[in-house]
């Protein structure tokens, strides 16, 4: 079983601790992505797992074994670098074998390994170059070629494709899951960048100052965020979080009334909160323009701006009798910047998260459940 | 480190004179060589030259289970290969052309270096005789001068980047 476990890790320099206590169950053959703002402890943890870290306390548990001591030359795992750290003396082909020659491998075994990553890869009219000679996406082919031969049970990658233009990054991702549903080994993915997280993984592992925040599908990350935190993070843009009292049945933001549904009513009164406010958070997308004002559907605001995306337009709205401000994404035609709109939300897609903890109150329809 | 570059010549001068005579390498080639052989200006040319190269290529060798004496011959070595080259060159240099140190080592004409050959000619009883002086010049200068042109690139590289901070 080619799983990875961590076990009350811990990772300090001297006095500074980035890490305080990471419990986390990588599964054998899963798309892992580490997903996080920068300084969060991502990439330690993936450099933890590589053995260029030292573990300062806790276990850390390859297939079984633990390995906190074990160098990271002998822990079978491959890297791909942030910046690809391919040898600049040596030309693609050096680069991509040197680790199996060095290993005294077996030479046709090498060669055979050679030319599936070069075709895999597309490298091959680039075999023969220098790295100075090679476009930065040609590069990180030829990181990645290199990481392939090795053929080992882990591949971690550390913001394998920061370094790359927006259309080269589309391509890459897709070569990037290609190349794991080939192999099948066990895949953890650094990034900051929510997209690539969202459509790469199997599972995201959320982390924030060091902690584990939510570990789950792309999905759920999406569609039931544990916090606030997660929940701003995904999606762009991201989802808007916005003062809200709830009581009797009704939604108040500013001066808007809205009729909360039975489900929602019902799990507000199960957590009650201390002056009856919480955050109340919607996507911009599961939020509706109305020509006519509904009352207890929807709610008035200001257009104080918009942003064109092509295929849809955000706006920033601010719903009358607060100095908040919401984004909906919309394609019906909108009056100028100043007027006033209605607008409502879609409840099946609401989250309410508690003000103090910043924890979601719930799924109601599991309420309901229950 | 770098401060002993601050110590002045000849202030270990005569030290090191007592030191070599002591080990009975006076009058040789080798008791001009042997206390120049680790020179300060030179560990700190390769080093900056070494701190050029990216960690995460060490780190990337490392994963690959490679030992750390294979990784400094195969992945550093190449990569400070020019800073070697032109360290050495100045050194050379400098060594070819150095007159104070030998004129204290070395005793009997056979042992003499170039430069303490060329004094012979300069300024002697009988005055200066400028043909011989001359010639002895040029051969002097001639093997310097050559390796300078054909590693000028490299020096001038060399010195340039550790000014700059890669």
């Amino acid at each position: 079983m080619k799983n990875i476990v961590f076990d009350h890790v811990k990772k300090a320099y001297g006095k500074t601790v980035i890490i305080k206590d990471l419990n986390l169950e990588i599964l054998p053959g899963e798309r892992l992505i580490l997903l996080g703002p920068s300084g969060c402890g991502k990439s330690t943890t993936l450099r933890m797992i590589a053995g260029l870290e030292e573990i300062s306390g806790g276990d850390l548990y390859m297939d079984g074994v633990r390995v906190n001591d074990v160098p990271c030359g002998k822990r079978g795992v491959s890297m791909v670098f942030q910046n690809y750290a391919i040898y600049p003396h040596m030309t693609v082909k050096d680069n991509i074998t040197y680790g199996l020659r060095a290993r005294h491998g077996d030479p046709k075994e090498i060669e055979r390994r050679l030319k599936d990553a070069l075709e895999m890869l597309r490298l091959e009219p680039y075999a023969d170059r220098k790295p100075k000679d090679l476009s930065g996406g040609q590069r990180q082919r030829g990181a990645l070629a290199r990481a392939i031969v090795k053929q080992a049970d882990y591949f971690l990658l550390d913001e394998p494709l920061s370094n790359l233009d927006a259309q080269l990054r589309l391509h890459a991702r897709k070569e990037l899951v290609r190349i794991h549903e080939k192999y099948h080994n066990t895949m953890i993915y650094v990034t900051h960048d929510q997209v690539e997280a969202m459509t790469v993984a199997n599972r995201i592992a959320l982390m924030n100052g060091g902690d584990l925040v939510m570990l789950d599908t792309p999905a759920n990350v999406y569609n039931h965020p544990e916090d606030i935190f997660a929940a701003k993070f995904i999606g762009s843009p991201s989802m808007n979080i916005v003062e809200a009292s709830c009581g009797d049945g009704v939604l108040a933001i500013g001066e808007g009334r809205l009729t909360l549904p039975q489900a929602w009513a019902d799990l507000v009164r199960s957590h009650p909160a201390a002056d009856g406010t919480y955050m109340a958070g919607i996507r911009p997308e599961h939020l509706f323009v109305s020509h006519e004002p509904q009352p207890g559907r929807t709610l008035q605001g200001v257009i104080k701006y918009r942003e064109n995306y092509g295929s849809r337009t955000g706006v920033y709205v601010e719903p009358l009798g607060t100095d908040q401000e919401l984004i909906i994404l919309t394609d019906e035609p909108l009056p100028e910047n100043g007027s006033t709109i209605n607008f409502g939300l879609d409840f099946n897609k609401f989250h309410l998260f508690d003000k103090e903890t910043q924890k979601t109150l719930g799924d109601p329809a599991a309420a309901e459940a229950v | 480190m770098l401060m002993t570059m601050f110590v002045p010549f000849t202030v270990t001068m005569i030290p090191n004179y007592l030191l070599i005579s002591r080990i009975h390498l006076a009058d040789n080639i080798w008791g001009v060589a042997l206390p120049q052989l680790a020179d300060v200006l030179g560990i700190f040319l390769i080093r900056q030259a070494m701190r050029g190269i990216p960690v995460s290529l060490i780190e990337a060798a490392k994963m690959e289970d490679i030992s750390d004496r294979k990784i400094m011959t195969d992945i550093v070595l190449p990569l400070v290969k020019p800073a070697v080259i032109s360290t050495g060159i100045i050194f050379f240099i400098n060594s070819w052309n150095e007159y104070v140190w030998p004129v204290l080592i070395l005793k009997t004409v056979d042992n003499y270096t170039l430069s303490l050959a060329l004094q012979m000619f300069i300024s002697s009883e009988g005055g200066t005789d400028f043909t011989v002086a001359m010639a002895v010049s040029v051969m002097t200068m001639s093997i310097p001068l050559i390796l300078y042109i054909i590693f000028q690139r490299y020096i001038i590289n060399t010195f340039a980047s550790a000014g700059i901070k890669g």
